[in-house]
């Protein structure tokens, strides 16, 4: 009998505390939340992986490492401040890879936020399945005329880089400010390419420059001469070139060994990254202009400190273009966190849509879902800096025209 | 007369590059049987240690180019050895082998990459060298690619005299005719499948070289390579070495020709004759139609 009486004894223990295990893993998690899991889909792998990883990868690790220095993200509902973890998958460059992995942070990872992947179609690709699962994205490595129609399925995506129609009208005032002439247009045959010039040009074309030349080129191309020698034959005052990286270095290389140097000379990306100054040097990038810019001088908090910050974590400059925007976005959904005091997706869109937020890159507040302020439109080498000159109202330096002859070589 | 000259000198600038590398990937997958999605990657490597040597040491191109050409030899050598000729020996059929390599060689492309990545970062570089223009008949061409076309020739002629008449060269051609009646004539052919593999390698650094002296570098720089030399391998026909330069300078040629009239084209181009050798002659136009030799 005394014996029964100890083992009903020990079951009810057992009972008691199975219902604690039982309650511990249920209301656990939620009581004992300790940190803030931010999912990113992104190529860490194969073609892309050079160009996200300095676009984004990079300011995202520094937003994070900042913030958990400072002990995290204060969020009203759990009552004190939660840690951020980045959560990285590798889309390995793949399309298809980066919408699985997508849907995989949010459905298994079940991660607290979602950073966009690179590049305007990967973003586009992957913001109609974040909105479906209503998770707020700020991409910042997307330009795109299209972005309007797309909007409409895709209320959840935000973006902050500034837009080709902006962009297009800044560059041609420029050109008529400075007082070109006559004008060629490349672009790499691709969709931003295509965007680019097929914005600028009828814009350009409404005023009194010429445009000479109007001409294509493939992507990954290995020899650029034939296109420049056939620009060099028109004598054109400005060369617009909407190129990326790789043909950034490449059309720079080789106009430098032709001797070409137009008295405008302007490029698509890549241009703004200090490897490029640092490739060519100083003096033979002085005067070389291109798209969409960022410098430490702009009028925006903490600019400075991005950008010291960056040299500390890096050992190297931030490029001067949209990768301060990467880390603005991190910035917006922090403050976003603090104001709604809440990690609710809902909660977070209606604040980070209606709410302005001081960034590095200045106040953004977003209308239609894009960020109409963005400081710079069009950037130029100036003595080592990437100075802002168009739009004029937001000039850092005024522009340098014509720019300085290549320096000459041994 | 002078944008004849200009397409021509141009074409064979670029095709003599394209050639190199697909010369080398037709030693790994014509001979060696090992289809080498990586071999991109060491056309990085070698434009990587090119301008290391360049910018760090003040080392000429050229000169770095003859010095990583026997390391990366004996490099490629070793990877076989430690690699491919395990999964050779290990694979029971000549199609598992292919099968397993290939995989293999995915697994190599993504190390290097990746190491490529940690050690050099993200950064994207270029260096001036022989950065200005020499005349030609009143052409004016870049004087580093005129150089990077006499290197490249070089080797290819060098490359050829020995295949043609060295021992080791014969040995060679043996082995890429059948394996099996190679190693019953007392050829060791997994030397010579190693050395295959080793001089392809180096095939693939030479060019890189060359090809930092042209180009910006970065760390995945490689893989657009890869896919031109499979282009060039169908052109001149699997086994077919001398056909490998000979397509590679096609495809240089027709490029630069569809690049001065229509330069959106140039791409399609390539992928145009591709398709079409594909279609009308799949064993490669420089190869006879009796046995593949």
């Amino acid at each position: 009998m005394k014996k029964d009486v100890s083992k009903g004894f020990v079951n009810v223990v057992f009972i008691v505390l199975g219902m604690l295990t039982f309650l511990t893993m249920t209301v656990g998690p939620a009581a004992a939340k300790d940190k803030i899991r931010i999912g990113c889909a992104i190529a860490l792998s194969g073609m892309n992986a050079v160009p996200a990883r300095v676009s984004q990868v990079t300011e995202y690790k520094l937003w994070a490492e900042q913030t958990n220095a400072k002990g995290g993200v204060y969020v009203k509902k759990y009552g004190k401040k939660l840690a951020v973890e980045l959560v990285f998958y590798d889309d390995n460059s793949n399309i298809e890879t980066c919408t699985k992995m997508v849907e995989k942070l949010i459905v298994q990872e079940k991660v607290d936020l979602m950073l966009p992947p690179w590049g305007t179609a990967f973003n586009f690709a992957v913001a109609p399945l974040v909105s479906k699962y209503g998770y707020i994205m700020i991409g910042s490595t997307v330009s795109s005329a299209k972005w309007k129609e797309l909007s409409v399925k895709a209320p959840y995506l935000f973006i902050i880089l500034n837009q080709p129609q902006k962009q297009g009208k800044a560059v041609t005032e420029l050109l008529q400010d400075v007082g070109v002439k006559s004008v060629a247009i490349v672009y790499v045959a691709d969709l931003f390419g295509l965007e680019h010039s097929g914005v600028v040009a009828p814009l350009i074309g409404q005023t009194s420059i010429e445009i000479a030349m109007l001409k294509s080129y493939p992507l990954g191309a290995d020899d650029l001469s034939p296109l420049i020698k056939r620009i060099m034959a028109k004598k054109v005052d400005a060369v617009l070139a909407y190129s990326y990286p790789d043909s950034t270095f490449l059309l720079t290389k080789q106009m430098i060994a032709l001797n070409y140097s137009p008295n405008l000379l302007f490029f698509g990306v890549g241009q703004h990254y200090p490897d490029y100054r640092e490739s060519f040097g100083s003096k033979t990038v002085e005067g070389i202009m291109g798209l969409g810019a960022w410098n430490p001088k702009v009028p925006a908090s903490g600019a400075r400190d991005f950008f010291n910050a960056y040299v500390k974590r890096w050992g190297k400059e931030p490029p001067r273009w949209g990768e301060a925007s990467s880390f603005a976005a991190c910035q917006i959904m922090e403050q976003a966190i603090l104001k709604a005091g809440t990690l609710d997706q809902k909660k977070l869109r209606q604040v980070i849509a209606s709410e302005t937020f001081p960034t590095v890159i200045g106040q953004v507040k977003f209308v239609e879902g894009t960020n109409p302020n963005y400081p710079g439109d069009v950037g130029q080498w100036q003595s080592g800096e990437y100075e802002i000159v168009a739009p004029k109202i937001k000039r850092t330096a005024e522009p340098i025209y014509p720019k300085p002859k290549w320096p000459s070589r041994k | 007369m002078k944008l004849f000259l200009d397409i021509i000198i141009s074409g064979l600038i670029q095709g003599a590059i394209y050639g190199l590398i697909a010369v080398g990937l037709n030693l790994q997958y014509g001979v060696a049987r090992v289809l080498n999605v990586a071999h991109g990657e060491f056309v990085m490597v070698g434009a990587f240690a090119t301008y290391i040597m360049y910018t760090v040491f003040g080392i000429n191109p050229l000169l770095s180019v003859a010095f990583f050409s026997p390391v990366s030899l004996i490099a490629g050598f070793l990877i076989y050895k430690n690699l491919f000729q395990f999964i050779r020996t290990s694979s029971e059929t000549a199609e598992m082998f292919e099968g397993n390599s290939m995989l293999a060689s995915f697994g190599l492309l993504y190390v290097i990459q990746n190491l490529a990545l940690i050690w050099w970062g993200t950064s994207t570089k270029a260096y001036s060298y022989l950065s200005f223009s020499v005349g030609f008949l009143g052409v004016a061409f870049e004087a580093n690619r005129v150089a990077a076309l006499f290197v490249g020739v070089a080797v290819m002629i060098s490359f050829y005299l020995f295949l043609r008449y060295s021992i080791l060269g014969k040995a060679i051609r043996a082995a890429a005719e059948s394996p099996v009646s190679a190693q019953l004539s007392g050829i060791d052919v997994h030397r010579v499948l190693g050395i295959c593999f080793g001089l392809g390698v180096m095939l693939a650094c030479v060019a890189g070289g060359l090809v930092s002296m042209m180009k910006e570098i970065t760390a995945n720089m490689g893989f657009p390579y890869l896919v031109t030399a499979l282009i060039v391998l169908v052109l001149g026909g699997l086994g077919n070495i001398v056909g490998s330069f000979l397509g590679g300078l096609i495809i240089g040629l027709v490029t630069a020709a569809v690049m001065y009239w229509q330069p959106e084209l140039s791409l399609v181009a390539s992928y145009l004759i591709f398709t079409i050798v594909l279609l009308i002659r799949p064993q490669g136009i420089f190869v006879r139609q009796t046995n593949g030799r």
